[in-house]
């Protein structure tokens, strides 16, 4: 009976012990991130039966248990996949829009000063010091442009290197979630119990992991974790784990993306959107929704205003009296920015890597009537070669399919050709049927932007004066007034040859109207120009470079001056084949018989400014975009792409404040089940320590009971 | 419900960040004073805010083009007012010569007067900027606008007068092409001349004399029809058109001219009678004179135009001249200075012209600039409204994210200070 009371008081002891030892363990990992605070499941032992009724033989420890629930795992599993793309999203994108938003990196106020100096040299035309402030200022613009690109290079790049570091992390993991697997396998076929800190690790393991990429697991019957990637590829089964490894993309070698190798050794490309959830995604989603629409968008602003103010500074006149008309002996700079062409990737799997179709910039608009624009967007293109010279095209930011072009023709602001077809010299294409590529027309435009480095060394060739001047002669009674004239594509071809040069257009009253003559006094004929008279009813009449012989039929080679009761209020110099006005002269008032008006080149015109106002005026005309629905400003483009970006920026901050907050609410949902509580260990100190105790005063009864008989028998 | 102590640590610290993040967002708008610092802030105000600073740049480029025009036209205004005065000074001169008491001597003391005039004329008409700039040669500025070729005084410039944006679809003016201002000065009326072989006293009031329509040139030609020898006086005359023919010799009475006449043939003439065809209108006094070897006629040239340089040189030419002393000579002085003070004025009032069109100009630019500046008004309140922080919420914000702050810290403090290990 003796000896019963004392192995009874062993077994509190014992439990006692374990109770102390697992709160101690409880309290040394109160702070381990992933730990599961334990329980001891005390139990009685198995009675001893007897006459008397069953006697109880003392506590023991059925099992260590871990307080956790699966379904809060889960959550915060999943939680955490949403908020770590989120945080990555966020953190990349609002580098984005810091650069934007700053006035000491944003591209307003450069865009400004820069019109603002085009305007100031407007003002005065002949002085170098204005010339060279907006040479400065068109510095400072291009520099900003290269500037901003390179912040977003930087970004393209970081994004390369955090892909790879993360991939190399989740590896890691999955790696070791491999091992831990095999551990826990073995540790439960031996004795059957779970072995709590392995499995606290390996869901610890988890939540890392989802952090970087967004996975489900499922555990099997023997309790090891299978793990896929959000789309369904298995990254862990059991012990096997697939390696994640980086590869430059197809459609851009620049890029890098992720390809899964399985143990077997098969490799599977991971499509980007199939990365689901934590950094990987969010940081591959920030690239292909924020980054690239960023950059293009900047490239589009640069090309935009690049290209027009080109196409406009080529119509005019430097201080030195060269233009296009006199090119051939003055030399003449046209372009004053520098803009690379668009950038053409072909595709991996094409015939041949070498050939690739010539893709340029298309300039439309008619600076007689307008201004120049050009239709560029800020997306990228894939094109499909599906027969020679034709080119199936897709617009890849909105998916538009443009169905198929023939070479030559402009879309979207480019004009897409093979680089040697010719059918009508039986020149054969270089590119082959089903052959496709990439093109990014304006990724890297800002990146590549420069000043034409003659004008940057001479600012007198800026061409601020317009190239052609009409004015009326002295001698002119009649109170009819031409303007000086505004000059579109092609001038040159409206004018005649410098030796018979100026041309006059006279009114002889008894002729129906106003002749166009050369300075021999010959017909004035210019080849594919047509001259129309527009009248103040608005209606025409014109005369085609074909109609009319000189002087045989003099009626249709001359225009009137009044047209059913309408004067004469313009007159256009009319380009045949494209239909835009090549020179434009305004009429006011009526001629009187022996007025005689010319229409010379302007080279001693150094305060002539007609060219530099039409550049300025590019400042707030709309010059990008699709024609439909208007152009936009380059200011207005850039304000979309602010907001733009501004707005994702802040959708990222408010859906990730959510997402954090709900990760949070799911955390504090599984510490207030699985945490430590120190408070509560100490009072389990207390418990556990007066079990020990009082277990050990039924030990010291046992024993005295024992001494007192022991002293009976002595 | 169970609270384990790592989610009082956690909970108190992510209060106390967020609380701490409040605080620093609303001291850097306060300190910068301005609301958005971010696009991402408030996107939609973002972009206005730079729409809108664009439209403030482009107006103050317009403020600033509206001086330089200012400026511009300034300088053209004095200019042309210095013009008006020595043009009025040669007009009043040239009043006083006409009453007839002058004497030769007289003519040539006023011409040598009005030669300085003239230079004086000349340097206004050469005038340049501050840039060095010839103000009136059009768009070829470093081109001197008024240069002598072969003895005669040519315009060099062009027509081109530059213009500045100073609204958004406003291009104004700023200069004055020299070619409208002293050169395209169409004539008072036509020329009417005596031809030097005229014999009688026939005179042509110049002043009356209005140009024919068709510009062509036309001969008032005396014949002798019902003239009673030796009455040489003429009772009728012809119109004839010789602009087909203008070297033929109508003082010879053999030329036929009657395919030429302007009907109908033979009218009658009376001293002093109005004449009028084709819009020309004009009156003859005196007697021309028709004898057997010669007939007088006029011949009248339409109208040209004449620069003001010419006509004060024809001027100067005819008063060094003088009178003489028979009255031919006196009524040839007479003439050149009727016709010279008719177009003189003529070129009086182009200049009077184009200083109204200046003078509208500048009163233009002061609405103008007024209207620009009440504008950039307008933007800067917007941009305000836009960008810019209210500062009494943001002062009321920040006390009330301090206190927040302040009873985190604290209660947090309290909070993890309670342990039952204290007590053990």
């Amino acid at each position: 009976m003796g000896s019963g009371l004392l192995s009874v008081g062993i077994t509190g002891l014992s439990v006692a012990q374990l109770g102390l030892n697992t709160t101690g363990h409880n309290i040394s990992n109160a702070n381990t991130a992933g730990y599961s605070r334990q329980r001891v499941d005390q139990t009685t032992n198995i009675p001893m039966f007897t006459n008397v009724g069953s006697l109880g033989q003392g506590a023991r420890v059925e099992t260590i248990r871990r307080s956790y629930d699966q379904f809060l795992a889960q959550q915060i599993n999943m939680s955490q996949a949403a908020s770590g793309e989120l945080d990555a999203y966020y953190a990349q994108i609002v580098r984005v829009d810091n650069m934007l938003s700053d006035p000491g990196s944003g591209l307003s106020p450069v865009l400004q000063d820069f019109f603002k100096s085009v305007q100031t040299a407007a003002a005065n035309p002949s002085l170098l010091s204005a010339r060279q402030s907006a040479l400065s200022s068109a510095q400072s613009l291009v520099s900003r442009f290269q500037g901003m690109d390179q912040h977003l290079t930087e970004l393209y790049d970081g994004i390369n290197g955090d892909i790879q570091n993360t991939t190399t992390e989740i590896n890691a993991i999955a790696e070791r979630i491999g091992k831990l697997n095999g551990e826990i396998v073995r540790v439960r076929a031996g004795n059957g119990n779970a072995p709590n800190d392995l499995l606290d690790q390996r869901d610890q393991l988890l939540n890392d992991l989802n952090k970087l990429v967004g996975v489900s697991n499922s555990e099997d019957n023997q309790g090891a974790f299978n793990i896929f990637l959000g789309s369904g590829q298995p990254l862990v089964l059991g012990f096997q784990v697939s390696q994640m490894e980086t590869i430059p993309s197809s459609d851009d070698p620049d890029r890098l993306t992720i390809r899964l190798k399985s143990p077997s050794g098969s490799d599977q490309t991971l499509p980007e959107d199939y990365v689901k959830g934590g950094s990987l995604a969010g940081m591959l989603k920030f690239r292909r929704e924020s980054l690239d629409t960023a950059a293009n968008a900047l490239g589009q602003i640069a090309a935009g205003m690049a290209l027009t103010f080109n196409a406009q500074h080529a119509l005019g006149q430097d201080l030195d009296g060269a233009s296009q008309i006199n090119s051939t002996t003055k030399a003449f700079q046209g372009v004053f920015f520098q803009v690379p062409n668009p950038k053409v990737i072909s595709e991996p799997g094409n015939s041949s890597t070498s050939a690739i179709p010539t893709v340029r910039f298309k300039v439309d608009g008619d600076p007689t009537t307008g201004n120049f624009s050009t239709d560029l967007r800020a997306s990228d293109y894939r094109i499909e070669v599906v027969a020679d010279n034709t080119f199936r095209v897709t617009r890849l930011s909105d998916g538009a399919d443009l169905g198929s072009v023939a070479g030559g023709t402009a879309i979207d602001g480019l004009v897409i050709s093979d680089p040697t077809y010719d059918a009508a010299n039986s020149v054969p294409a270089s590119l082959s049927v089903g052959d496709s590529f990439t093109i990014q027309p304006t990724r890297e435009i800002a990146r590549g932007l420069g000043i034409n480095p003659t004008i940057a060394a001479d600012t007198r060739k800026m061409a601020i004066a317009a190239p052609v001047l009409a004015g009326s002669d002295t001698k002119n009674i009649g109170n009819m007034k031409v303007s000086a004239g505004t000059v579109g594509e092609g001038y040159a071809a409206a004018l005649p040859a410098a030796s018979l040069s100026p041309l006059s257009i006279k009114y002889d009253g008894t002729a129906a109207g106003l002749t166009f003559l050369n300075s021999d006094g010959t017909d004035f004929v210019p080849a594919g120009i047509s001259l129309v008279a527009t009248y103040s009813d608005g209606s025409t009449a014109s005369i085609t470079s074909t109609t009319g012989i000189p002087l045989t039929t003099p009626t249709t080679r001359v225009l009137p001056p009044t047209q059913g009761g309408a004067t004469l209020a313009k007159i256009g110099f009319v380009n045949e084949s494209s239909g835009k006005n090549a020179l434009v002269v305004d009429v006011t008032g009526a001629p009187m018989a022996g007025d005689k008006f010319t229409v010379a080149p302007n080279t001693a015109g150094v305060s002539d400014n007609r060219n530099a106002l039409k550049l300025a005026q590019l400042q707030s005309q709309g010059t990008i975009g699709p024609a439909a629905g208007g152009r936009a400003t380059l200011q207005t483009t850039y304000a979309s792409l602010v907001s733009d970006i501004g707005s994702k920026t802040n959708a990222a901050q408010v859906t990730g404040d959510a997402q954090r907050a709900m990760l949070q609410q799911n955390q504090d949902t599984r510490d207030s089940l699985s945490a430590v509580n120190l408070d509560e260990e100490g009072a389990n100190l207390i418990k556990y320590q007066q079990a020990y105790q009082a277990s050990a005063k039924v030990l010291n009864i046992g024993s005295s009971l024992f001494d007192t008989l022991l002293a009976i028998m002595n | 419900m169970r609270v384990s102590t790592s989610q009082i640590y956690s909970s108190g610290t992510r209060t106390m960040s967020r609380n701490q993040y409040d605080t620093y967002k609303t001291q850097n708008q306060l300190s910068t004073g301005k609301r958005i610092l971010a696009a991402a802030d408030d996107p939609v105000a973002a972009a206005q805010a730079i729409v809108t600073s664009q439209q403030k740049e482009v107006n103050s480029h317009h403020a600033a083009n509206q001086n330089t025009a200012k400026d511009q036209l300034a300088l053209v205004e004095n200019r042309l007012g210095s013009v008006t005065d020595v043009l009025q000074e040669v007009m009043s001169r040239m009043v006083e010569a006409g009453n007839g008491t002058y004497t030769d001597t007289d003519y040539r003391t006023l011409a040598t007067t009005l030669q300085q005039r003239y230079d004086e004329l000349l340097g206004l008409a050469n005038s340049a900027d501050a840039e060095g700039n010839y103000l009136f040669a059009g768009y070829s500025g470093t081109q001197q606008p008024f240069v002598a070729s072969n003895g005669k005084l040519v315009y060099a410039g062009d027509d081109g007068a530059r213009r500045l944006q100073v609204d958004a679809d406003r291009f104004m003016e700023v200069a004055a092409s020299g070619n409208d201002v002293f050169m395209r000065i169409p004539q008072s009326n036509g020329t009417f001349a005596a031809a030097t072989t005229n014999l009688g006293t026939g005179m042509v009031d110049v002043a009356s004399t209005i140009s024919p329509t068709d510009r062509h040139t036309y001969a008032i030609r005396f014949n002798d029809t019902g003239v009673t020898p030796p009455d040489t006086a003429a009772k009728t005359y012809d119109i004839v058109d010789i602009s087909a023919n203008p070297g033929i010799d109508l003082a010879d009475p053999a030329t036929d001219v009657s395919s030429l006449i302007v009907p109908p043939a033979g009218r009658v003439y009376t001293s002093g009678e109005k004449i009028s065809f084709g819009g020309v209108q004009t009156t003859i006094t005196g007697a021309p004179s028709v004898t057997a070897a010669t007939w007088d006629y006029f011949t009248i040239t339409p109208a040209t135009n004449k620069d003001v340089f010419t006509t004060l040189n024809d001027v100067i030419t005819a008063l060094n001249k003088g009178a003489g002393s028979d009255d031919t000579s006196k009524k040839a002085l007479q003439d050149a200075l009727k016709s010279g003070s008719a177009d003189l004025s003529q070129a009086f009032n182009k200049v009077l012209d184009v200083r109204t069109s200046v003078g509208s100009r500048l009163s233009e630019l002061e609405s103008l600039s007024s209207a620009t500046s009440a504008r950039d008004l307008q933007y800067e309140e917007s941009l305000s409204n836009l960008q810019e922080v209210d500062y009494i919420k943001g002062i009321s914000d920040l006390t009330r994210q301090k206190m927040v702050l302040d009873a985190a810290q604290k209660s947090f403090v309290q909070i993890s200070g309670l342990s039952l290990f204290d007590h053990l």
